[in-house]
């Protein structure tokens, strides 16, 4: 009985990695194979996919009660090394693509969040608004292009 | 003749070996995951918690995640954190390891959904595979603190089964095949620019940039996209094959260690020691004794 239950379970693996390696080569989905077990699998055969030929990263800054505009330094909330720092600052753009609406929904729960943090920090914002930084990459550094030169800044919403 | 290939089969999969192998994953993995986890750290509390930066992956609270883990505070964050370095502690040292697997995989869901818009990527994913595959597969009956308690010593051996080491191998061959082939038809990675711009952009550091300074001619480029996707296809191969395999390892070993130099992504290191389940049990064994009495 356990040599059975070890076969079903293995037949089902297979089957479930066969899936995922098809959709992985031809993007073809095989029937009766959920969904979520199969992003599951394909992802376990997908780290780096593509590539960024410009740099990016979120802007966020914060309303005084004086009505000046300052900087909220994100480097400081993201004590992972760079690119993973940056990479979780995308708030799931690459990662989780989905409709504009929900991922407009995202951003702004994110700004809610980042006002919190940074209530309970101290910083009496009153708003926070995020925009989306792009420039060159450069060999000097990750940064060093990201100047009023270079820099295209969108803005991407303003909370309250 | 017809139970010949089942019986090979049978062997292949599911037939009683040393445990020494599939244990010195378990320390291998449990180790890692011990060293990711502790230098997150500082960021428990900003990107684990309800008070922090995240928000839960699922919008609906599903009936079956209790209220109080939604979004959990951070004191109670804390007390998950501890609880899964423990696990993993006791993972390493292999004492409890069913148990502090499943703590470990519970702490991970919470985790995820406070944490999975913000990172949740291949390897994460990898490390649940194989503490799910770790969860069956006998690996605390050798080197390990249950031995030391149950029979007087770390090294005693209990036979398993070698399933959990084949559906391990297994995964490392289908992720290495699969991003080898993905890369073969990736228009990202159909030229040298996916390298030179890897090397520039958020992923590279000062010893990436260090060689982009040499300004190094676009063919070049292209050569080593094309040698990294073929070594992608081609390592696994080299794994299975005993007598290719030790440069097999040595290529994967010097692979992910220019990832890390050159990338900041050092995730993946942990497939060197991994590298083990490569190996037949029997000859890992006789390995350890030769060595054991050689210590002796």
């Amino acid at each position: 009985m356990k040599r059975v239950i070890q076969n079903v379970g293995l037949f089902l693996y297979l089957l479930l990695t066969a899936a995922a390696f098809l959709y992985t080569m031809v993007r073809v989905r095989m029937p009766l194979i959920p969904w979520r077990a199969l992003v599951y699998s394909y992802v376990m055969m997908a780290p780096y996919q593509g590539y960024e030929e410009v740099n990016a990263d979120l802007y966020a800054e914060g309303l005084l009660p004086t009505g000046v505009w300052e900087l909220i330094d994100l480097d400081t909330l993201y004590p992972f090394v760079r690119g993973e720092a940056n990479f979780r600052r995308e708030l799931g753009r690459n990662t989780y693509p989905t409709s504009d609406a929900e991922q407009a929904t995202r951003d702004r729960a994110f700004a809610m969040r980042l006002l919190a943090v940074r209530h309970a920090a101290g910083r009496p914002y009153v708003a926070v608004r995020l925009s989306h930084d792009v420039w060159p990459v450069s060999l000097e550094s990750f940064a060093a292009l990201r100047t009023d030169l270079f820099l295209q800044r969108s803005p991407m919403l303003q909370i309250p | 003749m017809t139970r010949a290939p089942a019986a090979r089969w049978d062997r292949f999969w599911f037939r009683l070996c040393p445990p020494q192998c599939i244990a010195l994953v378990r320390i291998a993995v449990g180790a890692w995951l011990l060293l990711i986890w502790t230098l997150r750290a500082p960021a428990i509390a900003l990107h684990f918690s309800g008070a922090g930066l995240s928000i839960p992956a699922l919008t609906v609270r599903p009936l079956w995640f209790p209220a109080f883990l939604w979004a959990p505070s951070i004191p109670l964050t804390f007390v998950f954190y501890g609880f899964l370095l423990f696990a993993l502690l006791c993972i390493t040292v292999g004492v409890a390891m069913r148990t502090s697997i499943f703590i470990t995989l519970f702490c991970t869901v919470i985790f995820w959904n406070t944490s999975l818009w913000l990172f949740w990527t291949s390897y994460e994913r990898i490390f649940v595979f194989l503490l799910a595959v770790l969860l069956l597969s006998g690996a605390d009956r050798t080197f390990s603190l249950r031995q030391r308690i149950r029979k007087g010593r770390w090294g005693c051996a209990e036979p398993v089964s070698i399933f959990a080491q084949r559906l391990i191998a297994f995964q490392i061959t289908a992720t290495y095949v699969g991003v080898g082939w993905q890369k073969m038809v990736l228009p990202a990675w159909q030229g040298g620019e996916v390298m030179s711009y890897s090397f520039a952009n958020r992923w590279g550091t000062l010893a990436s940039r260090w060689i982009l300074a040499w300004d190094i001619p676009m063919p070049w480029w292209d050569a080593l996209t094309l040698g990294v996707v073929y070594f992608e296809l081609l390592l696994p191969i080299l794994l299975w094959i005993p007598r290719c395999r030790k440069w097999g390892i040595l290529g994967g070993a010097v692979f992910h260690i220019a990832i890390a130099v050159l990338m900041q992504i050092w995730w993946f290191l942990f497939l060197i020691p991994a590298y083990l389940v490569f190996f037949e049990p029997e000859s890992v064994e006789r390995w350890y004794m030769r060595r054991r009495t050689s210590w002796s």
